[in-house]
């Protein structure tokens, strides 16, 4: 009886007829702030066996109106893993009439091409369809085979804001015994799952999901949608074979990947004896190997084959000099395991603000490679594809996720650095005068710390002084001014400290009018507004902690007294603690200024404190002083 | 025809004159210099001694993270003996010094080969080399040919690509390599400048009498050396089977039926130009394109004649070129037939339309609103207008020749106008060099006034034409020739107003205010391209949060959103609810910024300023003095111009019993300012600036 009602249920897709995209079938509550709708979606992955599967994909998108234009585009990267067998494109009408098909060598093929990347053996095809007649759908289908199993394509069929979903289904055929595993997201529901003959099916579905519209501050869009995530139990690439049963499984494999790839040398080895051997402590060692790695050595992006995901062996490295996150990550563990200290290569999700991976689910999804040096709570972790960086610290690249370390016996999740407020620190202190005129010149010292001295970091290093004058004397809020001077200097560790000397000068910083004289005594930092939400629908997230002090003094002409000053404020609550004084001694003013942030999540509910919060302390950054001149 | 070595403009006092005039392409005076020593090419490739590592940044560029110690090339006609062809011959040697970690990018190279797919470029010889010094000595280190990359960029180019290895700070690195091609209309151009300063950068071109080319130079760099001398030349042809009474054409020669030897003899020019310190290009606001700014040298193939033959123009003239656009079926033919099946389609798209006027506008309306615009510029049509009207997509020159015929039908006069946009850079007035030219509008007669029309551009309201169109030279395409036609960006006009009017609300007492912005036409334009991706509430939030604190708005309108002929005008109420509980209100009357960030703050300028427009930007305000308060200080009016009548800001505001007047008006009468002008420029705006921030000060009447 299952298999019946299975046959029933899997063979239904493939009868379909073509699918009714006349506009009008879509419900109301999917127009709310959709600028396109899903209409119809069918992912297959059909897996053959460990190393094959066809993953066919077909879907349909009405474009509601201009700012969904990007979803009249298909892009498809392909290579010699993922080899793309074949796509259909095709134009309907707001009735769903077929206006237009394109077929597969209509589109345009490209060499692939990003910023980073000097050469890769894969290429895109594109196509796009360009209409202005609002409502239109179009329909892509596309088949792809894969040679090998290991990333497989992911359900996820929200793709952003202002995007909602008709209906979607994804299908996984797998021979009957074959296991995989699947993680679903938030609310995503089991799959059916039935066997007919050798085959094991599985099937999801979701219908009428409504567009997200983005808010400010808003937590990660990818907790609001549903989607799966599928990993194959045993599976075969590029000649490789692995298990993505647990994490230490497929760390396994990154293991057979790397197997013999550290091998340096001979040269190269003496000259790790001959900077190490007389060094003492193991954080000196590291220390030195490090910045030989980075003296040596810098990025290059080159991927052939399997190099999406196998490092270019050391000796590569050693010769050529340069190399990519893994294959420089694999040189310097090579290099500390030369000098004796057993470091382990991990891989990481990177990017600003991205989770790191689900400890329960193993699965292929990262974008990094970086390394470290175990040993409990001092474990240094080092970035080897930064030629500048301190060793030790991670950056709002890395910092605070889970990571998958590669150690002998396979995988190991492990979190990566978390750095408080205090670790994240800009405190400054500024000494200005303002002339009669109006005229402000200001010397400012601020040290920089941690994740806020990463920006510092890169002035220091990625830029040139006419570089670096440049967007110092664009990025300050002043009205007019000019940096006049600037020094900067490092001082590395596990938690990086830059001090920064400025000499700015500002004409006609404070208005001078009439008698009077209007100055703004919070020179450089300042927060911006927040729009009440009465409706706010998601949570709010804070993503990193900081401190920040300022400290000011002004010397203003002589012959002011105070007309109108500032009230002091003082705030404290789960966002934080904001507290500014400003006070004159007659000739002087002096501004105190306290901004502590500490990374959280709060309900949505809580946004209208923040808001009030947030405007308080608008108000008092930007607040101005009057002065008036004395009676003559 | 043509003569090539035409005397044109002296090159003398190049800098200064080309630092003042905008116009950077001129034609090269072939002046015949004496060679003198030390204008020898001051670096031997390939032979790197010690000494060769002692280079800094230059003083002319001194914060250079990579320099170009020398930068040579030379192409030249070579016999292919074998296979009866004559080639072109491009070679290049380059020599860079890294500086330092930020000049790594400098050892990326691309090599771009052009393929018909029939037929491609060959690279030959690529050599390329790291060189450091370990212990004293110069090491090499080489690149292996396994490490040099093919990529197909697409059905036009292929792309060799490497990196060099055993990069250090302080690393040379040098390459070269030869490039052969058959298309003789790609002489390779000749970049002087770059990212990096260069040291020396040298071009040889050795052009046989058999091949005529134009040379178009532009920059604001003079030549170092620039010379001519002639030679003579051979070009023999011998194999198993020679030829008698070989005929040759292009560059492949035929070789008749009998079997002799066969040689071509001629004269040569040898033209040498060379560069010194040639500073990195730099990027800066306010530029149309680098493109027009760079030192280099291009050509353009204008004839090829070998002996005993009949002379084969490449380059025609101004009329040739409108011959050949009339006939050919992607461009004149589209547009100079009757298109009848256009008539009952127009009969629909005029409707009730009578005069000429309003069926241009009809016929321009369902251009712009009906027919989608794919992303492809050029000035030729992609297909036939039947399929445009039909498919209701097109490129650019689709759509306006498409409107052309549509005019035409209608028997409203229409013609096509050519150009290169802004960011493409400008095209050559004297020759007719078509490769520019990038995008296509429309002339239109209506009741004797001329109008120019873009229906491809989505937003863009009838008789105007986007911003990157106004690039001063371009070619209108009538029946038998193609007219000069000038867009510059001085005969535009950006003009904004502002009225303010502030009373004391009958109930509360409070200030009211009810303010109308009628922004500039190409304000909107950028407004309208905003609000398609997001919408007008998230827009209103946005424009909340950009109002001072304490003060509320409502009634918030924008007209004209859809309306693209007309500017929008952005209407809202406003109450200040910052009078009534303080003793002191101090308050700007300036309620919108008149300019929201200083334009103009770099310190140096090395490029004209070429704005899209000139502006006329006018505030009005009338305050009635808000009850329970006197004026306390009033700002000082003020008047300011900029170079005597290029530009003005004028602030005037007073006050009676009762009410305050203001009126602030900024002009800028002209588009484009020479570097020298720009200090003068960002005084003027800085001055605005500050102007623009006073307030007027209110105290309570003590009761």
């Amino acid at each position: 009886m299952k298999k019946i009602i299975a046959i029933i249920i899997f063979s239904f897709p493939a009868l379909v007829k073509a699918q009714n995209y006349n506009v009008t079938l879509i419900p109301d509550s999917l127009l709310q702030n959709a600028e396109a709708v899903l209409r119809f979606e069918e992912s297959k992955i059909l897996i053959h066996s460990p190393k094959s599967a066809t993953y066919k994909h077909k879907y349909a998108i009405t474009i509601l109106k201009e700012s969904g234009d990007e979803y009249t585009r298909y892009i498809n990267h392909y290579d010699k893993f993922d080899k793309l067998t074949d796509v259909v494109a095709r134009l309907y009408d707001a009735t769903g009439k077929l206006i237009k098909t394109v077929k597969k060598r209509e589109m345009d093929d490209i060499a692939y091409e990003d910023r980073i990347t000097l050469f890769r053996d894969a290429r895109v095809k594109k196509y796009q369809f360009y209409n202005k007649s609002y409502p239109f759908t179009v329909e892509f289908e596309e088949e792809n085979d894969l040679d090998g199993l290991f990333q497989l394509p992911v359900w996820n069929p929200v793709e952003s804001e202002n995007f909602s979903v008709q209906q979607s289904n994804f299908f996984v055929e797998a021979p009957i015994g074959y296991k995989i595993h699947y993680k679903l997201l938030n609310a995503t529901s089991q799959p059916k799952i039935a066997e007919s003959g050798n085959t094991t099916f599985y099937q999801w579905e979701v219908k009428n999901i409504k567009a997200i519209e983005e808010e400010p501050l808003m937590d990660d869009f990818n907790d609001h949608i549903p989607g799966v995530y599928i990993t194959p139990s045993n599976f075969e690439i590029g000649g490789y074979k692995g298990n993505m049963d647990s994490w230490n499984d497929l760390g396994k494999f990154i293991v057979e990947l790397n197997k013999g790839k550290d091998v340096l040398p001979d040269n190269i080895k003496q000259e790790v004896h001959q900077l190490t051997d007389s060094l003492s402590s193991v954080d000196e060692k590291i220390r030195v190997l490090y910045n030989y790695m980075q003296q040596n050595t810098h990025y290059i992006l080159i991927t052939l084959g399997m190099g999406g995901w196998q490092p270019f062996d050391a000796s590569y490295v050693a010769q050529n000099k340069y190399g990519d996150c893994k294959a420089l990550s694999n040189y310097m563990v090579s290099l500390l395991k030369e000098a004796k200290i057993n470091a382990k290569y991990v891989l990481v999700t990177a990017g600003a603000g991205k989770r790191g991976l689900w400890p329960d689910f193993p699965a292929p999804y990262f974008n990094h490679a970086i390394m470290c040096v175990p040993n409990g709570k001092d474990t240094t972790w080092l970035e080897c594809t930064s030629q500048t960086e301190s060793a030790g610290f991670m950056g709002t690249f890395t910092c605070d996720r889970d990571v998958l370390l590669i150690d002998e016996d396979g995988g190991h999740v492990v979190h990566t650095p978390i750095y408080s407020a205090k670790n994240n620190l800009e405190s400054r202190k500024v000494n200005a005068i303002i002339d009669e005129n109006g005229n402000l010149v200001a010397e400012v010292f601020t040290k920089h710390s941690g994740t806020q001295q990463e920006l510092q970091h890169s002035l220091i290093y990625d830029a040139n002084n006419e570089q670096r004058e440049k967007y110092l004397n664009s990025v300050i809020s002043l009205p007019t001014y000019k940096v006049e001077s600037s020094d900067y200097k490092e001082m590395k560790g596990k938690i990086p400290v830059v001090d920064e000397y400025l000499k700015i000068t500002s004409p006609n910083y404070a208005s001078v009018s009439g008698k009077r004289l209007f100055i703004q005594p919070n020179l450089f930092n300042r927060v911006s507004k927040l729009t009440p939400d009465a409706e706010r629908q998601f949570d709010i997230k804070i993503q990193y902690s900081y401190l920040d002090i300022d400290s000011i003094n002004i010397k203003i002409p002589a012959d002011y007294k105070v007309e109108s000053m500032p009230k002091d404020q003082s705030i404290k609550n789960e966002f934080g603690e904001y507290k500014i004084s400003y006070q004159f001694d007659g000739s002087s003013i002096h501004l105190v200024r306290l901004h502590e942030v500490n990374a959280n999540s709060f309900p949505a509910r809580e946004f209208s404190t923040l808001v009030s919060f947030r405007n308080a302390m608008y108000k008092a950054d930007w607040a101005k002083i009057v002065f008036v001149k004395k009676a003559e | 025809m043509l003569n090539f070595k035409m005397k044109t403009k002296k090159i003398k006092n190049q800098t200064i004159l080309f630092m003042r005039i905008l116009k950077t392409i001129f034609i090269l005076l072939t002046v015949v210099n004496i060679s003198i020593a030390q204008d020898k090419t001051p670096v031997r490739f390939g032979k790197i001694k010690i000494e060769d590592f002692d280079v800094t940044a230059p003083a002319f560029d001194s914060s250079a993270n990579a320099v170009v110690v020398a930068d040579w090339g030379s192409s030249e006609f070579v016999a292919n003996t074998s296979d009866f062809s004559i080639s072109l011959q491009f070679t290049k040697k380059t020599r860079i010094k890294i500086l330092n970690k930020n000049g790594f990018d400098a050892a990326n190279i691309s090599i771009y080969l052009f393929t018909t797919g029939s037929a491609t470029e060959r690279l030959e010889g690529l050599k390329a080399y790291t060189y450091n010094i370990e212990d004293g000595e110069v090491v090499e280190t080489k690149v292996e040919n396994s490490s040099v990359f093919t990529e197909k960029k697409d059905k036009n180019w292929i792309v060799k690509k490497f990196t060099f290895p055993a990069l250090k700070e302080g690393s040379l690195i040098e390459y070269s390599y030869t490039i052969k091609s058959d298309f003789f209309s790609n002489l390779q151009s000749w970049s002087f400048q770059g990212e990096y300063p260069c040291l020396w950068s040298e071009y040889n071109a050795n052009i046989p009498e058999f091949y005529k080319y134009v040379t178009l130079s532009q920059g604001y760099q003079s030549f170092f050396i620039n010379t001519i001398s002639q030679s003579q030349v051979q070009f023999n042809f011998i194999e198993r089977q020679s030829i008698a009474n070989a005929t040759i054409s292009e560059g492949v020669v035929d070789r008749g039926s009998a079997m002799q030897p066969y040689t071509l003899n001629g004269l040569s020019d040898n033209h040498r130009w060379v560069m010194k310190d040639v500073p990195g290009l730099k990027p800066e606001s306010f530029t149309t394109t680098l493109e027009n700014h760079i030192a280099k040298i291009e050509f353009q193939l204008a004839q090829i004649h070998y002996p005993n033959t009949i002379p084969k123009p490449y380059m025609s003239d101004w009329r040739k070129v409108a011959e050949s656009f009339n006939v050919n079926e992607r461009f004149g033919s589209l547009i100079e037939r009757s298109n009848s099946w256009l008539d009952d389609n127009m009969k629909q798209i005029i409707g009730i339309a009578k005069t000429q006027e309003e069926k241009a506008r009809n016929i321009f309306q369902f251009g712009r609103d009906d027919i989608a615009q794919k992303s492809s510029y050029g000035v030729y049509a992609t297909t036939t207008l039947k399929d445009v009207f039909k498919n209701k997509v097109g490129s650019v020159a689709d759509i306006n020749l498409l409107l052309v015929a549509m005019l035409r039908h209608e028997k409203i006069q229409a013609n096509p106008i050519i150009l290169s946009t802004r960011s493409r850079g400008v095209t050559n007035e004297l020759y007719p060099l078509m490769d520019r030219y990038n995008y296509l509008i429309v002339k239109a007669l209506i009741d004797g006034q001329v109008v120019y029309l873009d229906a491809s551009d989505s937003k863009i309201g009838f008789g105007k034409l986007p911003l990157e169109c106004y690039n001063g030279h371009a070619r209108e395409v009538t029946k038998d020739l193609l007219m000069p036609v000038y867009l510059f960006a001085d005969s535009l006009k950006e003009s904004a107003f502002t009225n303010v009017y502030i009373t004391n609300d009958d109930n509360t007492g409070k200030p009211v205010g009810a303010i109308t912005q009628n922004l500039g036409y190409y304000t909107s334009l950028e407004l309208r391209g905003e609000l398609a991706n997001t919408n007008e509430l998230q827009y209103e939030k946005q424009f909340k949060t950009s109002l001072p604190e304490n003060v509320e708005m409502k009634n918030f309108k924008i007209d004209s959103i859809k309306n693209y002929d007309d500017p929008i005008s952005i209407k809202y109420e406003t109450t200040y609810f910052v009078f009534g509980d303080n003793d002191i209100v101090y308050f700007n009357p300036l309620q919108e910024n008149i300019i929201k960030k200083n334009p103009f703050v770099a310190a140096q300028r090395f490029y004209p300023v070429e704005m899209p427009f000139t502006q006329n930007q006018t505030y009005m305000l009338t305050m009635e003095i808000p009850k329970g308060y006197v004026v306390d200080e009033l700002p000082k009016s003020t008047r300011l111009s900029l170079n005597g009548d290029e530009g003005m800001f004028e602030y005037i505001i007073q006050k009676d019993e009762e009410n305050i007047q203001m009126k602030v008006r900024l002009t800028i009468n002209k588009a484009n300012f020479s570097n020298e002008d720009y200090e003068t420029l960002r005084d003027f705006f800085a001055f605005v600036f500050k102007k623009q921030s006073e307030q007027i000060v209110f105290k309570k009447v003590k009761s």
